[in-house]
């Protein structure tokens, strides 16, 4: 019926189906180079928590039409933020991250799949940052404001 | 008139959000940004196999959207109740890939600490998944109340944790019935005496806090009326004219 109402089944009842699937799909970047390298018809998606491996198949398959071929699945534990990581019995946990589960999808061969170069080197953003960089690197205004009680100490024993 | 609507929703378009110009479906949807073809064979599209979880090559990389880029507002849900079933489910898919799409661009963005353009996009992708959903339902108990008498929400049960709070759960399926299984999980159960006084303090720490409240409101009240500046301490009063001596 829906993702958020979940429902027996049976040998011998009808396919349970959704209408209206809650699930949602992140591409996610591989290294290009070293151990973790997939192959080129392969790509790594960050997937809602409820999803299993024959979920992530029938997702692709019907709403996007690509050709599964396999699909594995790897939950990873969210980081944890210990105030004293080193003392591992009396340790107390400040903080965790979410959970997350992945999924490692195998089209046919016939796809190939790059991940698109979205940030360049000249995108506005990184040219205004530039920009701004030389522009303080030119200011040297503050200088003389700044060590102006120290008697001409100069930074040798810290500011 | 579907037949039309069933070719041009399945491309991603992306832009099927009502904006102010476009008032009607048929508008919106004539603007097909990529003829992706529905058939089962034909998967490779112009930018590569996952090109519809990928926005537009224009938009990689900036800090804020162009205005022809920007998408419209939400679908609300009195355009939608317009809607046939079939529009409606086909909307839910669209809106579902635009979804997936903008959660892969702000993934990469975040991960390089940059700020994602237009971030308000989810959030109307969102609000207009909530109102299919809220028409879809409204859809559903009508009928079933006319079939069956009752309504479409799902059945609800009081669940008492093990600290003896009560909240609302929504109702499993079992393949066994209880007094089988002897599993019961939203009966009033006894409670052990930790959770007695548990809910005896709890309960004791709720009134003192109406108390305090009612207390707190009524000191305030005290200091409503005109002549409350004598009561409170201040600097001195200063008058910049004689029309605000005291009478």
């Amino acid at each position: 019926m829906t993702t958020r109402i979940s429902r027996l089944w049976q040998p011998g009842n009808p396919q349970n189906r959704v209408f209206f699937p809650d699930f949602w799909l992140k591409v996610v970047e591989t290294p290009k180079v070293g151990y973790k390298r997939l192959p080129k018809n392969a790509a790594k998606f960050e997937i809602d928590q409820r999803m299993s491996r024959t979920d992530v198949r029938e997702y692709l398959e019907k709403i996007y039409k690509l050709p599964v071929r396999d699909v594995r699945i790897e939950n990873k534990l969210g980081d944890i933020t210990w105030n004293a990581p080193l003392d591992k019995e009396k340790r107390r946990a400040i903080w965790k991250d979410d959970d997350r589960k992945f999924a490692y999808v195998y089209f046919a061969k016939e796809i190939e799949f790059n991940y698109p170069v979205i940030f360049t080197e000249t995108d506005e953003v990184t040219e205004d940052l530039e920009k701004m960089k030389k522009f303080l690197a030119e200011d040297h205004n503050n200088e003389k404001f700044v060590n102006r009680d120290r008697a001409g100490i100069g930074n040798f024993f810290g500011v | 008139m579907h037949r039309l609507l069933l070719s041009r929703t399945l491309p991603r378009l992306g832009r099927v959000f009502a904006s102010s110009e476009a008032t009607t479906t048929a508008k919106s949807l004539t603007e097909t940004k990529k003829a992706a073809s529905t058939d089962a064979g034909e998967y490779l599209l112009p930018g590569g196999p996952l090109a519809e979880f990928f926005d537009k090559e224009e938009n990689f990389g900036k800090a804020e959207l162009r205005p022809k880029q920007r998408p419209g507002r939400s679908w609300t849900s009195e355009e939608l109740r317009l809607k046939s079933n079939l529009d409606l489910h086909k909307l839910w898919y669209v809106l579902l890939k635009e979804r997936n799409m903008l959660l892969t661009m702000e993934h990469a963005y975040k991960i390089r600490q940059r700020p994602f353009p237009n971030p308000e996009r989810l959030d109307r992708v969102r609000e207009s998944m909530e109102n299919i959903e809220e028409v879809v339902h409204e859809r559903n108990t009508a009928f079933l109340q006319l079939e069956t008498g009752d309504s479409a929400d799902p059945p609800m049960r009081t669940v008492t944790s093990f600290a003896g709070f009560t909240y609302q759960k929504q109702a499993t399926e079992h393949l066994l019935p209880a007094d089988i299984t002897g599993e019961k999980e939203y009966e009033t159960p006894y409670l052990d005496e930790s959770a007695y006084v548990t809910q005896k303090l709890w309960a004791e720490k709720q009134h003192l806090k109406k108390m305090h409240d009612a207390d707190q409101a009524r000191y305030r009240e005290r200091f409503s009326h005109d002549q409350a500046s004598r009561y409170g301490k201040g600097d001195r009063r200063v008058f910049n004219a004689p029309e605000q001596l005291p009478q």
